[in-house]
């Protein structure tokens, strides 16, 4: 880890942008082999790397002496996992100051599938620890990283680039979290146990719902979901008494006819106080249209839901040049400790 | 032609006489008193800017759907509710009593009121957006007391504690009631784009719904028991003063009626009688109804004039 000459920082990797999963699963790497890769880097003339492999994604940030060194260490680490010529287009190279700028933008979230998302800050951070951990990361490296972490913390109090649900799961919780303030104290009832019904009530418990009924048409799938989730299984037949008692309906069976007409709902709202958020997630529909102009009852179906969440991801991908412009002052910032250190290192010289 | 007149009539050359030759007491107690008129009107118009500045602030947060925290907030409106205090404890000293007799004062305290009780529910329930709907109102009531004009001689006839209490008491629960409102109409707000699928940018920035229901509530409920007790001080204040009255007074009228609305509103409320949606209207009806309509009430009363 004695560098000798001018050190250099570059990237390399590819992307959901420049390669299809097939690709990207090739060079995937483990979490559990990440530490075995970055010693296979030190040992192609690194001086220190940290690797990011996700769904999406498998890029590599590494420092070493200024020239063509890095480069091909970091290729052969490619090649060895079979890099063909074919892939060759889909693999990205970045010198200073894109590869600082390329970690900024990543970490911020302006390069993820989901423009804004969170989840690749805490992956970075995770790939970041290991190779720190592991002894793998050079005083280069850990101003890179610790630089980009503050970046992306920068950029999302600055900008509105994580607001707004992107998912139509997220933005029914948020809809429903608006209405009622605290969902804790809130029951949700789903009407159907399949996938969508899944993901919407996690959405809602990642929220704070605690109250989870599930009814089904099939009294053991009613079960199993709701054993998943933490609540309890109600009979198909019985869902409008237990209407009565949660503040979400969540519709999403598989019906050719509404389940939920007006007049049904109207005889439930009589029994309760509050208002009553209703999805209906199903296609085609659960629920009466007419169910929506009933005084406490807000209706939502796929599309309703599905244009917030196109609204707010366009939102987001607005913020972008704002984001751009945050970050480029932070790697301009990253450049000025690196030309103190190069005055530094000259000086003792 | 009228200001003319009356500088050179006979009566106004009567009135400043003494002031051409004033006693050198007189005269320290008049520059003490313009010092302080000018301090005075210089607190007001403080206060008056920096509301002013608050309620930018926090529209201007709104409009860009950006996060409008507590402590930004309170370097603006806060400073401002000193100042405001300040104001008030001045002139009820320069007055020698509790600065709500004239309308002018009225306001003032109505205003002082609103941001008390909106400033204690933001650093309580984080609602800090309530300032964007509820400052309108504050600068509403100071810049009609500016109009109205401070005049010392436009005041509520005979005072005592009773009548002092009556209308202090009064006032806040006018305050807690704008306030039921206020959260009212914000709710109204939301519920409009929830229910039409329009929502806003802002839509998500601004306090629950139901959080805002449950306050508009709370406000209503104590807005009415604060107006029940002023009431019950104000006809104490008949009974033991002794001023002549008479019951179909339009002052008295209007005081019934306001307080059998708000009763009604209580009970339905209370008895789950009423819809979310509909409560939030009829909180904003009363609360526009008593805002609009005080001032006129007491202009036709026989013995509740600001001039009487």
């Amino acid at each position: 880890m004695k560098p000798a000459g001018k050190m250099e920082l570059v990237a390399m990797g590819l992307s959901h942008h420049t390669a299809p999963v097939e690709v990207r699963e090739l060079f995937a790497v483990s979490e559990a082999d990440l530490g075995a890769a970055l010693v296979e880097l030190a040992g192609d003339g690194a001086h220190g790397a940290v690797l990011v492999s996700t769904c999406n994604r498998v890029e590599i940030w590494a420092e070493g002496e200024e020239g063509e060194g890095l480069r091909a260490a970091i290729e052969a680490f490619f090649r060895r996992r079979g890099l063909a010529e074919a892939h060759r287009e889909a693999l990205r190279f970045w010198r200073l100051p894109d590869s600082v700028q390329r970690l900024y933008e990543l970490a911020s979230g302006l390069d993820s599938m989901v423009v804004g998302e969170t989840e690749i800050l805490g992956q970075v951070k995770e790939a970041y620890r290991i190779a720190h951990e592991a002894g793998r990361t050079g005083p280069l490296l850990n101003r890179l990283f610790q630089g980009a972490f503050a970046a992306a913390k920068a950029v999302r109090s600055a900008t509105r680039i994580g607001r707004g649900s992107v998912s139509v799961g997220s933005v029914a919780a948020d809809l429903a979290g608006q209405l009622f303030g605290d969902l804790t104290t809130r029951g949700v009832l789903l009407l159907g146990a399949g996938e969508i019904a899944e993901t919407a009530a996690r959405a809602l418990l990642a929220r704070g719902a605690t109250r989870i009924r599930v009814a089904n048409r099939s009294a053991e799938r009613a079960q199993t979901l709701a054993a998943q989730l933490g609540g309890e299984a109600v009979p198909w037949e019985d869902w409008a008494s237990a209407c009565e008692s949660v503040a979400v309906l969540l519709a999403c069976a598989s019906a050719p006819e509404p389940i939920v007409t007006s007049a049904r709902l109207a005889s439930v709202l009589a029994r309760r106080k509050e208002p009553l958020f209703v999805m209906d997630l199903a296609v085609p529909r659960n629920v009466e249209r007419s169910a929506g102009d009933l005084d406490g009852v807000y209706l939502y179906d796929m599309d309703d839901l599905q244009v917030i969440a196109e609204r707010n991801l366009a939102a987001r991908q607005e913020e972008i040049a704002t984001c751009r412009q945050i970050l480029r002052a932070k790697v301009a910032e990253f450049f000025r400790w690196m030309e103190a250190r190069e005055r530094i290192a000259g000086g003792r010289a | 032609m009228m200001i003319a007149a009356r500088v050179t009539g006979p009566d106004r050359t009567r009135l400043t006489a003494p002031e051409f030759q004033p006693r050198p007491a007189r005269r320290r107690a008049g520059r003490a008193l313009f010092i302080m008129m000018n301090a005075q009107a210089g607190l007001f118009w403080m206060v008056l800017g920096l509301y002013g500045l608050g309620l930018f602030f926090a529209l201007w947060r709104l409009a860009g759907a950006r996060a409008y925290r507590l402590w930004p907030k309170l370097a603006i409106v806060l400073p401002a509710f000193l100042l405001h205090t300040g104001f008030l404890w001045e002139h009820g000293l320069a007055q020698g009593r509790c600065p709500v007799a004239t309308f002018f004062e009225t306001l003032v305290f109505i205003a002082w009121c609103v941001v008390a009780l909106q400033l204690a529910l933001s650093l309580a329930f984080r609602l800090n957006y309530l300032t964007v709907f509820a400052m309108p109102l504050v600068l509403l009531c100071l810049l009609a007391a500016l109009a109205v004009g401070d005049r010392a001689a436009a005041r509520i006839g005979a005072r005592g504690i009773w009548l002092g209490t009556h209308a202090a008491v009064d006032i806040l629960a006018f305050a807690a009631l704008a306030l039921s409102g206020v959260a009212s109409l914000m709710y109204l707000i939301q519920e409009f784009q929830l229910r039409r699928h329009r929502l806003s940018t802002s839509f998500m920035l601004l306090p629950p719904m139901l959080r805002l229901q449950s306050l508009a509530t709370w406000l209503l409920a104590g807005g009415f028991l604060l107006y029940t007790a002023g009431l019950v001080g104000g006809v104490a204040a008949l009974v033991i003063q002794k001023t002549a009255h008479t019951c179909a007074d339009a002052k008295l009228l209007w005081a019934a009626g306001v307080w059998f609305y708000y009763l009604v509103l209580v009970v339905g409320r209370t008895g789950g009688r009423l819809s979310g949606r509909r409560f939030a209207w009829l909180c904003l009806g009363g609360a526009v109804f008593v805002l609009a309509t005080f001032a006129l009430a007491n202009a036709w009363s026989g013995f509740h004039r600001f001039d009487a």
